[in-house]
């Protein structure tokens, strides 16, 4: 009889993975993910050029081909130099890093303050609720570019207004999921039975509730990643997210958008696509992530 | 074969338009026009514009020095009087001849057109009275004496006093009021489009090259190269940096890049309290203001290597500057041609000067306002790094940046000087000499330099006629400048069009763009 309990909460997990990897969708993209991840977390060791240290970068070198050599170091420029003399290569991993930082960090800052609001939302009712869940519809009903960019002219470039921004602009998706989730889980006999052993409120949300919320939060959770990637790209290439000495993705795109017609292709191609990479990898992730937690695919 | 197949369209379409408006002239041009009104405001744009229809009494030639314009012959009757003799040919599209009259008429309204949001007032400062002494001759008294008058003057055009008297600026801009006296004749005005010319065969000058002109406003960079290799227009101006590599190698296309006087100027900050902006290695503020030291601004002046940022960067587009003008402008010093590059020497500058390991320093840089800052910055910031001065780069919108420059808030900054004038003491007036709002002195300073033997110069050649001697005082000026690195100028950009390739394209007043730089070839 004690091996039950066990069984019935291993089973559930192991087959979620099961059926995870099952797609090839899925496979590709976990792969392709691990790769930037591997190739973001270990920038350093990879890259063969800081393009951070402006002594190391060489105007000299600006706007090399994929494949040249540099003439005062002896770094090859596998995919070429921007107009600075970085090399692109170096520049995507270290863009990588900055990318999904950003990324990671917003979508978990957020999560962790939306998640919680949305709880206290569901808990409360009444006034609270309301309050909560109409800042939650005016968020997401503004277009979040023009919030961003409204954001970051008061605020002024750098990475960390644009995770605030972010921040700002995602936890409101959050809170409406965990609150939904919230509300169907406080009819469960489960939550009466905590309440009637008389167990601390923040106990039960966050011991019993929360758990029980977590599938459909971390499938936003994914999706957000990709979000947020994109949001970065986006202001970063109108020149208001990463300083201009130390590009991220969407900076070097901007960089180098008005080379394409005079043939200097590699200057935005190589970060475009590693961009492109990223957001479809983490959608291909996300999106599997919900066929397989969600009840009603299983059907 | 999409690549071939638009060069082929692209030949056919230029081919075509050669054949259907041989003597037509079709402009695409970048600056802005706010209005056809000459006098309205002093804008690049407007300044192309009235060129074609309102000439001046006199005119500025490409590099420096005058050329008559209405007037044939000028000359001082004392320090603060001038006389100009009025040419008797010029005649109005409207058969009334140009007079004396005219000239002070518009001497006056140019100082108060309603709705002018940049007058042209400035360039009429030192002017005491405008008087008429005969039909063909103006005496114009100065309140002290001002060498600089008659190229002041050259900016302001002159319309007809029996027309102009009751005119508003919307009736020259629907045409009611466009009787000119121009080698071109107003056809039509589409606000924010185009402006239609035809010749004018009442001019008093040489007879316009173009049955027809369409002078249209293509602000877009891209845009404009895309009409000009679409055969939408003839020619172009303000071609892209980026585009000019590309430009060069098409064979349908001609490039025509000529010496400009506009500079990209580094100022650093003279402000004796330390700068925020300038930290020690581990981001602690220093004591007192690095820059103030004359060893440590020349190392800065010598850690960069200015051709590179012409050649990489600029792509060409740019030439290396050592001082405010140009070569062979007046005014330029040719001893201080180069500065030799020397990376070495400059961190053995800085050490002598107590920074053995060198300082942090932010610049700052807006982000649209003057071409290519944003990346010359961040080459320069590369050269001081190297020397042991780590440079940040901060680019901020234009807006925020000026409020900032104008408060001496940063520890570098960046200007882009026009050298409108032609000549040295321009420069020397608004961005050397030391601050003095009363005066109108250092309007552009924004470093606040200081120094006595520049301010003495300037005052000096502002009271001297003769030229070769106000040239000496302002080559001596870019001596002691220099010396002292109180400015550290980088390039001078160069004026680009882009043209069919049978049309030759010269440089007019610098980088004015108008269809009389514009002729066939034969």
């Amino acid at each position: 009889m004690t091996t039950v309990p066990a069984a019935s909460a291993r089973r559930p997990a192991n087959s979620a993975l099961r059926r995870f990897l099952r797609a090839p969708s899925a496979l590709i993209g976990l792969g392709l993910l691990g790769l930037l991840v591997i190739g973001a977390v270990f920038a350093p060791q990879i890259a063969p050029q800081n393009p951070f240290d402006l002594a190391a970068i060489d105007v000299l070198d600006a706007r090399l081909q994929p494949g040249s050599t540099s003439m005062g170091t002896d770094i090859t420029y596998l995919l070429g130099t921007d107009g600075q003399g970085r090399d692109l290569f170096s520049a995507i991993l270290y863009g990588l890093r900055t990318s999904l930082t950003v990324g990671v960090g917003s979508a978990l800052l957020a999560g962790l303050i939306g998640i919680l609001l949305g709880l206290i939302a569901a808990w409360s009712g009444g006034f609270i609720d309301a309050l909560i869940m109409r800042l939650v519809d005016l968020i997401m009903s503004l277009p979040s570019i023009l919030v961003a960019l409204l954001m970051l002219a008061l605020l002024g470039r750098g990475i960390g207004n644009v995770v605030l921004t972010l921040v700002l602009l995602e936890w409101a998706y959050y809170a409406r999921t965990a609150r939904a989730q919230a509300l169907v889980e406080r009819k469960r006999d489960y939550f009466e039975a905590a309440r009637g052993l008389g167990l601390p409120t923040s106990r039960i949300l966050l011991r019993h509730v929360l758990p029980n919320c977590l599938p459909p939060l971390l499938v936003i959770a994914a999706l957000q990643v990709a979000r947020a990637i994109t949001l970065e790209a986006t202001l970063s290439f109108l020149g208001l997210g990463a300083p201009v000495t130390q590009p991220s993705l969407g900076l070097l795109i901007a960089n180098g958008f008005q080379f394409m017609l005079s043939g200097e292709y590699w200057i935005s191609f190589f970060p475009g696509l590693t961009l492109l990479a990223a957001i479809v990898a983490i959608n291909l992730v996300g999106d599997r992530l919900r066929e397989v937690l969600d009840p009603r695919a299983l059907k | 074969m999409t690549k071939l197949s638009t060069l082929a369209l692209s030949a056919a379409l230029i081919a075509f338009a050669g054949a259907a408006a041989a003597e037509d002239l079709r402009i695409g041009f970048a600056d802005p026009v706010s209005a056809i009104d000459p006098q309205l405001n002093n804008y690049a744009g407007d300044h192309s514009v009235s060129q074609h229809f309102f000439p001046a009494i006199v005119a500025q030639k490409t590099i420096g020095g005058m050329a008559p314009g209405l007037a044939t012959a000028w000359k001082n009757t004392s320090p603060t009087t001038w006389e100009f003799k009025i040419r008797d040919k010029a005649v109005w599209t409207d058969g009334k001849p140009v007079t004396a009259e005219d000239i002070a008429f518009s001497y006056e309204r140019a100082q108060n057109v309603p709705g002018s949001v940049a007058s042209f007032k400035s360039f009429l400062r030192s002017v005491a009275k405008v008087e008429v002494k005969d039909p063909q001759t103006l005496v114009i008294t100065t309140k002290e004496p001002d060498p600089l008058l008659p190229i002041n003057i050259s900016s302001i055009y002159i319309v007809s006093k029996h027309i102009g008297q009751t005119a508003t600026t919307d009736d020259y801009n629907s045409g009611k009021a466009m009787v000119v006296d121009g080698p071109y004749a107003f056809v039509s005005y589409t606000p924010g489009d185009r402006i239609e010319m035809k010749r004018n065969d009442t001019y008093w000058g040489e007879k316009a090259e173009w049955d027809k002109v369409s002078y249209r406003y293509i602000a877009n960079p891209a845009a404009r190269t895309a009409a000009l290799l679409s055969g939408d227009v003839d020619m172009i101006d303000k071609v892209s940096f980026s585009d000019i590599e590309k430009l060069e190698k098409n064979p349908k296309v001609k490039v025509w890049s000529y010496p400009g006087l506009r500079a990209l100027i580094l100022q650093p900050s003279f402000n004796p309290a330390p700068s925020k902006f300038i930290t020690d290695k581990a981001g602690k503020p220093l004591d007192k203001n690095p820059l103030l030291d004359v060893r440590v601004r020349r190392a800065l002046n010598m850690a960069i290597n200015r051709e590179a940022i012409a050649d990489r960067v600029a792509r060409g587009g740019v030439t290396v500057a050592t001082q405010w003008m140009p070569a062979d402008t007046f005014g330029y010093n040719p001893d201080y041609a180069k500065i030799a590059v020397d990376p070495t020497k400059a961190k053995a500058l800085l050490a002598e000067a107590g920074y053995p390991d060198g300082f942090k320093l932010t610049m700052h840089v807006p982000g649209e306002r003057y071409p290519l800052a944003p990346e010359t910055a961040q080459a320069v910031a590369q050269f001081w790094t190297r020397i042991g001065v780590e440079t940040q780069v901060e680019v901020v919108p234009f807006s925020v940046y000026v409020t900032g420059a104008n408060k001496n808030d940063y520890a570098m900054s960046v200007i882009g000087w026009g050298n409108g004038t032609g000549e040295g003491t321009y420069a020397m007036t608004s961005i050397l000499a030391t601050n003095d709002n009363a005066r109108g002195l250092g309007a552009s300073n924004w470093g606040r330099y200081s120094n006595p033997k520049l301010d003495e110069a300037l005052a000096k050649a502002g009271a001297e006629f003769d030229d070769p001697k106000r040239e000496a005082i302002i080559k001596d000026a870019v001596k002691v400048v220099m010396d002292d690195v109180g400015i550290i100028p980088l390039y001078h950009y160069k004026n680009i069009w882009a043209s069919r390739p049978d049309l030759k394209v010269v440089p007019w007043n610098s980088d004015r763009t108008v269809a009389m730089q514009v002729s066939k070839v034969k």
